[in-house]
């Protein structure tokens, strides 16, 4: 839904791609002379995607510490089939990056005292198998809705792996749901994680990024996405509430503990 | 003939019979439509045998069919 002028929907005179039909082209490739505001807009994205992946094809900490909090051998394996995949991600935006100008090393994920969605952090931190169910299930379905919004992104190399990105990430959101399943089913824990989704519902809300951000219309302007913060956060709530509902788990009110409204 | 009832009260003999059913289907490309779709195809498939699938359920399938065991 785009209601012009509304949190929805863009301001008047912006739409998909709108600044590159001025400058008469539909997209951008590797190497190619980018307008400013462009580059810093693409660069952005990638580097949000490569600052969680990328770290992955330097530091094998995480991939280690989620396989084995495993209860069993099965979930071991299909972990290690998921990292696999992640890390696949994270060459890939590592690659894009680079071809971007960015050279990302293990220095910078190691030292750089970089801006990191708040998310990220708390990510790595995870260390209860039923938790890692939980942010499987919820921000790895953000991902799906963030990288559909972008398969049809004008620079064409990130265009190019957006929707097999978001294939993986249906993969990886169903992974979290099966195991979060099988956690409350099997383990009875309903309670932990009704817990654990109050932690981490309010932080992927907040992942899909502030309702009234500028930055999210310069982004349809230049047809990098196509979709505003808002209507994409509504889309989630709207898919993942029922499944939490089978579950027996209740969803906190959106607003609950939210930062970036 | 198939003489085996299949109902979503058993996840793995019905991701097992849809694997040999549809073994080039990639399970992370389909809705729950179109899921739903393909279980009810199933030879052997019985939705009065079984509870029916709520969301949940196709997302389980999904996880299940892709990664296996």
């Amino acid at each position: 839904m785009t209601v012009a002028g509304t949190e929805l929907g863009p301001p008047e005179g912006v739409w998909f791609g709108s600044e590159l039909l001025a400058l008469g082209v539909d997209g951008f490739d590797e190497g190619d002379d980018l307008p400013e505001e462009y580059r810093e807009l693409i660069t952005q994205v990638v580097m949000v995607q490569a600052d969680l992946e990328s770290e992955l094809v330097f530091d094998s900490s995480l991939l280690r510490h989620n396989i084995l909090a495993a209860p069993d051998p099965r979930g071991r394996m299909r972990m290690a089939k998921f990292f696999a995949e992640e890390v696949r991600h994270g060459y890939t935006f590592w690659s894009i990056a680079k071809g971007l100008g960015v050279e990302l090393t293990g220095r910078y994920f190691r030292e750089a005292k970089r801006k990191r969605q708040e998310a990220f952090d708390h990510i790595g931190a995870v260390s209860d198998w039923t938790e890692l169910a939980v942010v499987n299930t919820l921000t790895d379905r953000m991902g799906v809705f963030v990288f559909k919004d972008m398969s049809d992104c004008s620079y064409r190399p990130w265009a190019k792996v957006s929707l097999d990105v978001a294939r993986d990430e249906v993969g990886h959101t169903a992974l979290g749901y099966a195991n979060l399943r099988e956690a409350i089913e099997r383990r009875g824990e309903l309670a932990a994680a009704q817990r654990w989704l109050e932690k981490w519902y309010p932080m992927t809300l907040d992942m899909f990024g502030r309702s009234n951000s500028a930055r999210q219309w310069r982004y349809v302007a230049w047809g990098i996405k196509r979709s505003g913060y808002e209507e994409l956060r509504q889309r989630f709530v709207a898919e993942v509430n029922p499944l939490l509902a089978q579950l027996g788990l209740e969803p906190p009110d959106e607003l609950y503990n939210r930062h970036f409204l | 003939m198939s003489t085996t009832t299949i109902s979503w009260g058993d996840l793995e003999g019905l991701v097992d019979a849809l694997r040999a059913a549809h073994p080039r289907v990639d399970p992370r490309a389909l809705d729950d439509g179109e899921l739903a779709a393909l279980v009810e195809g199933l030879d052997g498939f019985d939705a009065a045998s079984g509870p029916s699938a709520g969301p949940g359920d196709y997302e389980a399938l999904r996880a299940m069919w892709h990664w296996g065991a």
